[in-house]
């Protein structure tokens, strides 16, 4: 029994005699590690010299002549670009590299963002001529068809260069340092507002440059978005030849001037290194400088235009006029939806470095705005006439998606969701006031989807940025991230209403006064005998639909194509 | 009153432009939203009136 204690007591006095010493020794390693891992720190790093790549090799020929179905072979230090083959790899070769695969990476991103942004013509094209009448279907498809040309051709020849001629330098896409000529004044306690840019004319000169060209695209195919929302407004009566004069312009001059006021380093964009407004006027992907401008311009077209024949009775009720094809406008809504994953997150420009991995969250944000402002739509539809109306359902998408391009970079996905959502109902709210209070005539409702939503969209910067947006540091020159009122930073708001107040005061203003001269020059307005017949024949010389006879109703009148 | 309507409008701007001089963000913020109100009714209210005084579904 007395050994079995001492055996157990032996026991106890070896177990504590190892905690002991345990916790003698714990932090001695401990300080020893870190005094180990603080020596390596502080010493000095051997830098790497061009003789340290001499050891560096790729796969052989041999292993390479085999094949490689496991793909761990391709891509190595045999890719990288050699300046001189007689020197080998050298370091400068693969600084260069590095420099020059995050400038490619930021290409391909924006180029291939800019092709989606390209293909939403499609859905705008399906999207407007499935909410118009069969017998203007050719007429407002030709109308989609060529805005893209005439809005290019403005654009190339001095739109770009007003917009964008001064933006210089945007570090992702390599600086663009051609484009460094601002016109700028001196107003208001004398400080420096930009009014447009002067170099870029034609792409020539030293604008002939690799980076500048990937920014022409990009901010070609938005100036084209921006033009084409107003066909959708002006749809069914408006001559093709004022349609044309009318886009050349707002691709030329109305576009560029607020596109460089809030992108290209115009006055706009300043608000905030010189008057302190948070970080001056903040539009992501252009709620304001794509839609509300596109929108602004719809509204002075649509005013000087009239409504169609038919909308509005002798009291002032307005008729009903239903689109031809409702399977045509939500697969066009659909396009849309897919072409603003471009429009957003491709407004980055570029994939690589600066803050840019944001364009996940962007994405996001982006989808769920589209999602909860669709759900909006169909919502106040639902209550207020009982169905959930498809062509309304198809706008409060667009609607949310319009609202999110201004915010989508600085919002969180709870701030995405309550921006679309709002939008959802705001566009319901705003087709209801534009044609019944306002009585101008929208067919396809843009004036609301793209003026009211992105108005409501550059406002939501103000509300809803969340202060953790890192683009390089800083944003229009200010450093720190966009904060909106709700986050602690009520100025941001202001430089987003003097934004609005722009584009109400200043761009609408511009666009009406030049489609008057148009309206006096070339006649804004088809004869009352083709808009009733349909403006496909008269305007176009050729049905949409032509092996169908086509009833307008309401008026008993046909077209009959008589088969050959 | 078309006239009065882009004078409205523009003024508003003018307005909203003029809220940087306006000490405190409380009154910028007050400034700025009357500038924006402003050019809408110029646009919204007598601009599309005047229009609407003549409207062809009148005739």
């Amino acid at each position: 029994m007395l050994t079995r204690v001492l055996k157990f007591r032996g026991a106890i006095t070896s177990f504590l005699c190892a905690v002991w010493l345990a916790a003698l020794l714990a932090p001695g390693l401990a300080s020893a590690q870190a005094s180990a891992s603080a020596s390596a720190a502080s010493a000095p790093a051997k830098p790497i010299t061009d003789a340290d790549l001499k050891s560096v090799a790729g796969p052989t020929a041999d292993a390479l002549a085999k094949g490689d179905p496991g793909g761990t072979l391709t891509g190595s230090a045999n890719d990288v670009v050699v300046s001189d083959p007689k020197k080998g790899l050298t370091l400068s070769d693969l600084v260069n590299m590095v420099g020059q695969n995050r400038i490619a990476i930021n290409f391909v991103w924006t180029l291939i963002t800019g092709y989606l942004v390209m293909f939403m013509q499609a859905g705008f094209a399906a999207v407007e001529t499935g909410l118009c009448r069969a017998k203007n279907a050719n007429h407002t498809m030709m109308m989609n068809f060529m805005v893209y040309g005439f809005g290019l051709f403005a654009y190339w020849v001095m739109g770009f260069a007003i917009q964008q001629g001064g933006c210089a330098p945007i570090a992702n896409l390599g600086g663009l340092s051609p484009l460094n000529s601002e016109f700028t004044v001196h107003f208001l306690a004398g400080k420096p507002w930009g009014l447009f840019g002067e170099k870029g004319f034609f792409l020539s000169g030293s604008t002939y440059d690799v980076g500048i060209m990937v920014m022409f695209l990009f901010q070609m195919v938005f100036m084209d978005t921006a033009t084409t929302i107003v066909t959708g407004a002006a749809a069914e009566r408006w001559k093709f030849a004022a349609f044309a004069v009318s886009t050349f312009f707002l691709g030329a001059i109305t576009y560029p001037l607020f596109g460089n006021w809030a992108w290209g380093g115009g006055w706009l964009s300043q608000l905030g290194v010189n008057y302190g407004l948070g970080h001056g006027y903040c539009d992501f992907a252009g709620s304001g400088v794509v839609h509300a401008v596109g929108g602004m311009t719809a509204l002075a077209v649509s005013m000087i235009i009239g409504p169609r024949i038919g909308k509005y009775t002798r009291s002032g009720k307005p008729n009903p006029m239903p689109g031809h094809d409702i399977t045509m406008v939500l697969i066009g809504c659909f396009i849309l939806a897919f072409g603003w994953f471009g429009f957003n997150p491709g407004s980055t420009l570029g994939a690589s470095g600066a803050g840019n991995l944001r364009i996940g969250s962007i994405a996001v944000n982006t989808m769920l705005a589209g999602c909860t402002g669709s759900f909006g739509a169909v919502l106040y539809m639902w209550i207020r006439f009982g169905k959930p109306d498809a062509s309304m359902s198809a706008n409060g998408l667009l609607a949310g998606l319009v609202a999110i391009t201004a915010p989508s970079g600085f919002v969180n996905t709870v701030g995405a969701a309550i921006i679309g959502f709002v939008a959802g109902l705001l566009v319901c709210l705003s087709v209801e006031f534009v044609e019944r209070i306002m009585k101008v005539d929208d067919p396809v409702g843009a004036i609301s989807v793209h003026g009211t939503c992105g108005l409501w969209g550059v406002l939501s910067v103000g509300l809803f940025a969340d202060g953790t947006s890192n683009f390089g540091g800083s944003w229009n020159g200010v450093n720190g991230s966009v904060t909106g009122l709700f986050y602690g930073d009520p100025r941001q708001l202001v430089a987003q209403l003097i934004g609005c107040a722009t584009l109400v005061g200043i761009i609408f203003t511009l666009s009406y006064l030049f489609n008057l001269l148009v309206d006096v020059v070339v006649g804004q307005r088809v004869s009352a005998q083709s808009e009733l017949e349909g403006l496909d024949l008269p305007e176009m010389g050729a049905l949409g639909y032509p092996e169908f006879q086509l009833v307008t109703p309401g008026t008993g009148r046909s077209i009959e194509i008589a088969a050959d | 009153m078309k006239i009065a309507g882009l004078i409205m409008a523009m003024l508003g701007w003018l307005i909203a432009v003029m809220s940087v001089k306006v000490p405190g963000a409380g009154g910028e913020l007050a400034v700025a939203l009357a500038g924006f109100l402003v050019a809408l009714v110029g646009v919204v209210g007598l601009l599309n009136g005047a229009y609407l005084k003549n409207a062809i579904w009148k005739g």
